[in-house]
């Protein structure tokens, strides 16, 4: 990962333990503001994709890298990613848990009960298709997510999706092949559903 | 070597899916968010901009156009973080001049997508950082007027920031007391409009209704146009009905 502390460098509030950040020595507090400048895109990106709800995602990536203070010794060299990237599926799975709903358009569609069955067209929309998007990854099984995500959407290379995971390559081709598999069998549902609305108006 | 290989999305494959896939990309964190997890985090003064704004603002303060006042900044984002960010709170910015800066290295988060409008952490020229609790700050930079107003101002901030955080963990009463904090410390503080909304948020969580409701009702009284004037009543209805 990069080492490059930002010239804006953000400062720690010594002993702002009010916030929840737990106090840290000068050495681990650069540390930690290297990590958190050079990962915050990737795991806030990351918990959307594994299903955060957009206005749920900022307190969940602040919720990520509080963990990482307060392990920071336990976060090898080299390793960051790995430990951030596990610890967001863990907030993510438990996000998922505790607030267990799914987007409401996909819900709706599976559940047949709308008064509004969308369209072929209507499916193609931008939010429609986010949504849609939002509902097959919240319903992947993780361990297939956590690769989907990396490969196909924050367009890792394998070698990379091997090392965040700390599985071998070969894991993350047969998850990969199998994630695919899976995503194809939802969208197919999902436009079979459709058509057959469609056909039944 | 191994060859990766293609994603999705280069295979021409379905539309639906193609749609879907797309749909991710404008993922990212916006400087709001940015300086919410910062702030959360209790790192303050990061300065933050998005790919589409980066350069644009950089431009202008180079061309001195970059006019917006610190209090009026920090005003704003102050009053968006409790009025549109029920879990956050937002550090602003400040103008210190004479500030010296180090070289500015573009941070390349590792290992980053390369399909998604990365935010540009370039920073901000002329901002920078505001340490709310730091005495021996103010003692460095004895000439500072207009930072001083910003430090205020970023004080206040950074005491709401406290109610509230005790507010996302549930703790009415500490969230209580640090909005005590606040109100002998800046009794005719900018930001007593927002205290206010967190004081009514913890009397709700604490279930003391009546006292949320009086003073909800006391607040529209006095400030009848005010901006926050549908959120409280949003707070206080919604107590109501959760109490039923």
């Amino acid at each position: 990962m990069s080492g490059a502390e930002p010239a804006f460098a953000p400062m720690l509030v010594a002993g702002r333990t009010d916030l929840g950040t737990p106090s840290l020595a000068p050495s681990d507090e650069k540390r930690f503001r290297q990590i958190v400048a050079a990962n915050l895109d990737f795991v806030w990106r990351c918990l959307r994709r594994m299903g955060i709800r957009s206005g749920d995602v900022d307190d969940a990536a602040q919720q990520v890298f509080l963990v990482v203070a307060s392990k920071l010794d336990l976060v090898q060299v080299g390793s960051e990613r790995a430990f951030l990237f596990s610890t967001a599926s863990r907030v993510a799975a438990n996000s998922r848990r505790s607030v267990h709903r799914r987007d409401e358009a996909l819900q709706q569609m599976v559940q047949g009960d709308v008064s509004h069955d969308p369209t072929q067209e209507e499916l193609t929309d931008q939010l429609r298709a986010r949504a849609l998007m939002d509902g097959v990854l919240s319903e992947m099984p993780s361990d297939l997510r956590e690769v989907f995500v990396l490969f196909e959407l924050e367009e890792l290379p394998v070698a990379e999706v091997a090392e965040v995971l700390s599985i071998p390559i070969g894991t993350v081709g047969s998850r990969l092949r199998r994630a695919r598999e899976d995503f194809h069998d939802r969208v197919r549902r999902i436009k079979a559903m459709s058509e057959h609305r469609g056909a039944g108006r | 070597m191994m060859t990766d290989p293609k994603r999705l999305l280069e295979e021409n494959g379905d539309a639906l899916e193609s749609a879907m896939l797309r749909s991710v990309r404008g993922d990212g964190v916006t400087p709001e968010s940015r300086q919410r997890i910062f702030a959360g985090l209790g790192i303050v003064g990061a300065a933050v901009t998005t790919s589409a704004g980066a350069a644009s603002s950089i431009a202008a303060v180079k061309s001195g156009l970059f006019q917006w006042t610190a209090g009026a900044a920090m005003k704003w984002i102050a009053i968006s973080s409790v009025a549109l960010v029920p879990a956050g709170v937002l550090v602003a910015r400040s103008y210190r001049s004479g500030a010296t800066r180090e070289p500015v290295p573009t941070v390349q988060p590792a290992g980053v997508s390369r399909n998604v409008a990365e935010p540009i952490q370039a920073p901000i020229v002329d901002t920078t950082v505001v340490e709310p609790a730091a005495p021996a700050a103010a003692a460095r930079e004895p000439k500072r007027s207009p930072g001083v107003q910003a430090r205020t101002l970023s004080d206040e901030v950074a005491a709401l920031q406290i109610a509230r955080t005790a507010l996302a963990q549930r703790d009415p009463n500490a969230a209580l007391a640090a909005l005590d904090r606040y109100k002998s410390h800046y009794a005719s503080g900018r930001l007593s409009p927002e205290a206010t909304v967190l004081r009514i948020e913890a009397l709700v969580q604490k279930g003391d209704r009546a006292e949320a409701t009086q003073l909800a009702d006391r607040f529209e009284a006095q400030n009848p146009k005010s901006p926050y004037a549908e959120r409280i009543r949003s707070i206080v209805r919604g107590a109501g009905n959760s109490a039923r």
